[in-house]
């Protein structure tokens, strides 16, 4: 367990606190993308996004990971978080194995045995030894799924990671997410409400 | 007829090729003309056993390949500050599309005028090659996918585990590529050079010393030689270019990287 940082932005918030988002806009030409969003997120929850396609919802989490900048608004809590993430496509290093894909997020924080054991929940064996680019789809969602998972962090956004996974691999993965995200705030998206269901995670619905 | 395939089938075409050489210098019969490959190989072998030939052949490959080593680092290190700060790209485009358009002839004189023709090579090979390297590091460091960049920022990877996973796998088609066109253009403008300024000791002044005494199997000679060392040490540095880029370069069935 890393020790939480104190939080020395904002004293309304706990220490460990979670994040508030108030009054967030973003707008690309005339096109505005996110209205004065307001989100209240607790530090060890799991909270599950439905929004259909077009309500902003990879654009605020591209603002959360500090990929973009909000046009106005306000977020409090996020500084002094590790992030970690599930892309909407795999973002993975073509030419490296999966093991190597790991190791390129979390450095040496784990042994390769460990690494590799986390694998072979994943994935079938022969896939171990062999570069990324040879995967199937589903097979490289799930090694980008341990990478978010094993990355330190305090903080997990998932943009639809259970994509192109079949029913099976689908649970292993959930089990596997409930697991290493206990003391982990989880924001994901998905369209289905089952996958919410299965990871108990709160619904917050996005519209236009 | 069963068809040729891979190696028979270009031994074949250059066999085809070298029997219309000896048929064109036996119907000619003029040695200062054209000499045949039979008489292009005697002469190599008068050539190899003379120390003066090695001697030669280490003098200019070495200032070539210096002057080469000089330019590919120096086009490594300015290509990969172009990308970091647009404003260094800017301030090195004049004198890198000027490196690029002037004539090596040019700069052969000058560089006589400045360093004396013995380390003539050097300068040269440098000035040719190092353009290259700069464009082409520039635009390898460009063709890195942002997506991968934005992951890697997200995770906070260090910039040196960025550099090597991610970087290096971009840079190196277009190294590969850059280096197949730099390093033949290198040893023939250096030779070049050479011939103009003629260093004692030299690849180039064996050329030179052929024309002299209207020696054309000579000059075949040394042309070969040129070739073959030029050929040699391209294999050898993309091998060491290849094993540079790590395991992460993808290549797909069709040879060709990502």
């Amino acid at each position: 367990m890393m020790m939480e940082k104190p939080n020395r932005h904002n004293q309304a918030l706990p220490q460990n606190s979670g994040l508030i988002i108030e009054r967030l806009c973003k707008s690309y030409g005339d096109e505005i993308v996110l209205n004065n969003l307001s989100l209240r997120l607790d530090a060890h929850k799991t909270y599950c996004l439905m929004a259909p396609s077009g309500t902003g919802k990879t654009t605020l989490f591209r603002i959360l990971l500090g990929l973009e900048q909000p046009d106005s608004g306000e977020i409090h809590g996020l500084s002094e978080k590790r992030l970690s993430a599930v892309f909407q496509e795999d973002r993975l290093l073509e030419g490296y194995t999966a093991l190597e894909n790991l190791r390129f997020v979390t450095g040496r924080q784990y042994t390769n045995e460990t690494l590799t054991n986390m694998l072979r929940t994943l994935l079938p064996e022969d896939a171990l030894g062999k570069p990324v680019h040879e995967f199937s789809g589903g097979m490289k969602r799930r090694t980008a799924i341990l990478r978010a998972l094993l990355a330190p962090s305090d903080m997990i956004i998932m943009d639809e990671p259970f994509t192109g996974l079949d029913v099976d691999t689908k649970l292993n993965v959930i089990q596997l997410i409930k697991e290493r995200t206990e003391e982990k705030l989880l924001l994901l998206s998905t369209h289905n409400e089952e996958d919410a269901e299965l990871l108990s995670a709160k619904i917050i619905h996005l519209s236009k | 007829m069963k068809k040729l395939s891979g190696w028979s089938k270009k031994a074949t075409i250059i066999l085809f090729w070298l029997i219309i050489w000896q048929a064109f210098s036996a119907f000619i019969k003029n040695k200062i003309f054209l000499v045949g490959p039979i008489e292009t190989l005697q002469a190599l072998s008068v050539l190899v056993v003379s120390r003066d030939f090695w001697g030669a052949i280490w003098f200019s490959f070495a200032r070539i390949s210096l002057g080469f080593f000089l330019a590919f680092f120096a086009g490594l290190i300015t290509g990969a500050l172009a990308y970091w700060k647009p404003l260094i790209d800017e301030f090195l485009a004049p004198p890198i599309h000027f490196m690029k358009s002037i004539p090596v002839a040019s700069f052969v004189i000058l560089a006589l005028i400045w360093t004396g023709s013995e380390n003539l090579s050097v300068f040269i090979s440098f000035l040719v090659v190092y353009p290259m390297i700069h464009v082409n590091t520039l635009a390898g460091l460009q063709s890195t996918d942002p997506k991968l960049l934005e992951m890697a920022r997200v995770f906070q990877v260090p910039i040196w585990r960025r550099a090597m996973s991610i970087y290096r796998v971009s840079l190196y088609p277009y190294l590969a590529s850059a280096m197949k066109t730099a390093l033949g253009m290198g040893f023939k403008s250096g030779i070049a050079a050479e011939v103009i300024g003629v260093p004692t000791g030299s690849i180039g002044e064996g050329l030179y010393m052929s024309k002299i005494y209207l020696s054309t199997a000579e000059l075949f000679a040394w042309t070969l030689v040129i070739i073959l060392v030029s050929v040699a040490f391209e294999k050898v540095f993309l091998l060491v270019l290849r094993k540079a880029a790590g395991k992460g370069v993808v290549i797909h069935d069709d040879g060709k990287t990502e």
